[in-house]
């Protein structure tokens, strides 16, 4: 038996409705696959995102915000911390290092982000190209920093929305009233050139975007105490040790505990009223569960879709199937078993989903391919989406379903009576 | 298992004549909407003999698409009987029939039927699709050959872009590539002109006469008609002998 030469048949003669088909199979697969698949992938990128921090400690509020700023570098108004709780910190057994981060400035919509040295260093992992800063004037760039190692910038104050366009020059024709706003900022903050004197390797980060330079000139910039006695040997040395009595307010320090156990009781020591601490994994956690139900209920939607489909090309088919129902009864008169009308039938309906079903899957993963591309763009974080046996079994379910409902306008060919099909000729 | 009349490979070059054909106490009935039953054919019995081309010939609605559908199989009567030979198909399971109709029935229709988006040849080798995957190379042989004997002379060519003349005697190939022993033909020149009709007539004849088939043909066409052995009348559902 060989029902293929039929299927060919049908294929040429219904080519628009087999592609119209195809293609709303197609769709409706590539919907479920981009979201399933889209999830997936930032989940992963955040996660990825937030391996290297593994304590943060801020003021008592959001965490989210916290969260949001120091590791994905995306603007909040953030509490200040007393600048103690930094050199306490830093000076704490259970502590690797502490690094505080100062935002707020940026270079041609580039964060520029104030640190130490020691968390320039835990960023790059020893792939630093060029070297650590080791004076004020001196910035380390993240990979996709149009600047090369002894370039010089100037940084500007106020964070611009570099989820817009970051690199694009302040236009002046922009707005107007932001620029003279903008301006006026920059009046009281005395600008410092600084040079680039490393690169950070390509981390997947948002800090591939970021300019870190000295939390000390940051400070300076903006005539605050730069955690160092000014009259004293280390008036214009940089990083720790901090001397507590020249710290101003910190935003976020990030905290590299000794390891496991010291970890859990560093987040709980500074769980007080004055500060909060949290692993970014917790939050993270949240929102993907927050993300979880928004993609089940879209996954739902999708999955409902997809039954539409079928019936709508079930019930297609059953309209066609008055056009195919001489055709049929004649190849009954030539002596055609019912199994092999309904193999043809069957056949037909089957090779569509299927083809729908793969184009569907390719189109789902371009389109997940797109948006993550502009996700990535606007956060800075690497989002690399895949299809895994979720999706494929997401399809492959519609596809068994698809099969199994195609037995139903093949069955009823099947008990056709021979002659009906052949009547009014 | 019911014994074919006919070993169904062997061509049946003169050697046995096609099987004979026995109606009995047959009545078919249809349903109406309006007229209630109808009835379409009702025959006490009627005989033929194997190997003879007979015509039936009656007026539009008389009943003779419902008789060959009737003796071929495809329509269970009311009542009655239809017997080939020793083969009584109307006792035959609907799997059963499809399979005798397969092997014992070639059927030619007024409107020709072929499947217009595949060629000349995958329209004859059609038949054949329905037991192989591939297609045996001599029967492909054998339905170039039927081919180029019809006069068709690009077995390649869409089907739909034949003209109906080339149309009906590619389907007249089709109904005998699996060399059955019984033709059946529904108005077989009805829809084609003078010329191609003719053509298709002698076509029918020159296999009757070669391969001694049960031929049974239903038309108005005098000049098809009277070159066959006998011509039946069928009115009223009974059928004379002219
Ligand atoms: N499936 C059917 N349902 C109802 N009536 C039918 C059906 N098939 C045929 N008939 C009726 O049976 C009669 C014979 O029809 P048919 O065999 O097609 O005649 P012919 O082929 O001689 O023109 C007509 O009256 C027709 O209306
Ligand atoms: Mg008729």
């Amino acid at each position: 038996m060989n029902p293929f030469i039929l299927i060919l048949a049908i294929l040429r003669r219904h080519r628009l409705i087999t592609l119209l088909f195809v293609a709303i199979v197609a769709l409706s697969i590539a919907l479920g696959t981009g979201i399933l698949s889209q999830e997936k992938a930032l989940r992963q990128g955040t996660t990825t995102a937030a391996d290297k921090f593994d304590l943060i400690v801020g003021a008592p509020g959001s965490q989210i915000d916290l969260l949001l700023s120091s590791i994905y570098l995306q603007p909040k108004d953030l509490e200040l911390m007393d600048g103690k709780i930094l050199s306490d910190l830093a000076t704490n057994p259970e502590v690797e290092f502490a690094a505080p981060l100062a935002f707020g400035d940026n270079y041609d919509g580039f964060p520029v982000v104030g640190s130490t040295p020691e968390f320039v260093t835990y960023l790059a992992d020893g792939e630093i190209e060029g070297r650590v800063f080791e004076g004020r004037d001196e910035a380390i760039a993240g990979a996709d920093i149009p600047l090369n190692i002894g370039d010089r910038f100037e940084s500007a104050h106020g964070h611009l929305d570099l989820s817009d366009n970051p690199g694009a020059n302040f236009d002046a024709d922009a707005d107007a009233d932001a620029d003279a706003f903008l301006e006026a900022l920059q009046a009281e903050h005395e600008s410092l050139e600084q040079t680039v004197v490393g690169r950070l390797p390509r981390t997947g980060t948002p800090w591939d975007r970021a300019l870190i330079t000295p939390v000390e000139s940051v400070w300076a910039i903006h005539d605050l105490p730069t955690g160092h006695d000014p009259a004293g040997p280390r008036a214009e040395a940089i990083g720790e040790p901090f001397d507590a009595n020249f710290l101003t307010g910190v935003p976020a320090i990030i905290v590299k505990p000794q390891g496991f156990a010291e970890a859990y009781n560093l987040r709980s020591a500074y769980r007080n009223a004055t500060t909060t601490a949290f692993f970014p994994a917790e939050i993270l956690l949240e929102l993907y569960a927050i993300m979880g139900d928004a993609r089940s209920i879209m996954s739902f939607l999708a999955l409902m879709t997809q039954l539409l489909v079928l019936l709508g090309i079930f019930a297609g088919i059953l309209a066609l199937m008055q056009l195919f129902k001489k055709q049929f009864g004649v190849l009954r008169a030539m002596g055609a078993p019912r199994l092999y009308l309904f193999a043809v039938l069957w056949g037909f309906l089957a090779l569509l989903i299927s083809v729908g079903s793969i184009i569907g899957l390719g189109l789902g993963w371009s389109l997940s391919s797109v948006v993550s591309a502009l996700l990535s763009r606007r956060t800075g974080i690497a989002i690399q989406p895949g299809l895994s046996a979720t999706e494929l079994w997401a399809a492959g379910r519609f596809v068994l379903i698809g099969y199994g409902l195609a037995l139903i306008p093949s069955g009823i060919l099947y008990r056709q009576p021979a002659i009906d099909n052949l009547n009014n000729s | 298992m019911v014994p074919s009349p006919q070993s169904k490979t062997g061509p049946s070059h003169g050697s046995t004549p096609g099987p004979s054909l026995k109606l009995a106490e047959l009545k078919m009935q249809f349903q109406d909407a309006q007229a209630g039953s109808v009835t379409a054919l009702s025959l006490a019995k009627w005989e033929l003999l194997g190997g003879q081309a007979i015509g039936i010939r009656g007026p539009s609605g008389a009943g003779k698409s419902t008789l060959l559908n009737v003796i071929s199989g495809l329509l269970l009567p009311t009542q009655g009987s239809v017997w080939w030979d020793g083969c009584e198909i109307t006792q035959l399971k609907e799997a059963e029939r499809d399979r005798w109709r397969r092997r014992n029935i070639g059927f030619i229709f007024q409107d020709f039927h072929l499947i217009p988006e595949l060629s000349a040849l995958e329209n004859v080798l059609l038949p054949l699709r329905f037991d192989h995957w591939r297609c045996p190379p001599p029967k492909r042989r054998y339905g170039l050959e039927l081919l180029e004997r019809f006069g068709i002379p690009r077995p390649k060519q869409l089907a739909a872009t034949l003209s109906r003349g080339q149309q009906q005697r590619v389907a007249v190939a089709r109904a005998l590539i699996n060399q059955p022993p019984i033709l059946l033909a529904d108005e077989p020149t009805a829809s084609l002109d003078r010329e191609s009709g003719d053509r298709v007539t002698q076509i029918l004849l020159d296999v009757a006469q070669k391969e001694q088939k049960t031929v049974i043909v239903s038309s108005h066409d005098q000049q098809l008609l009277k070159k066959l052995s006998d011509t039946y009348r069928l009115a009223e559902g009974q059928l004379e002998l002219q």
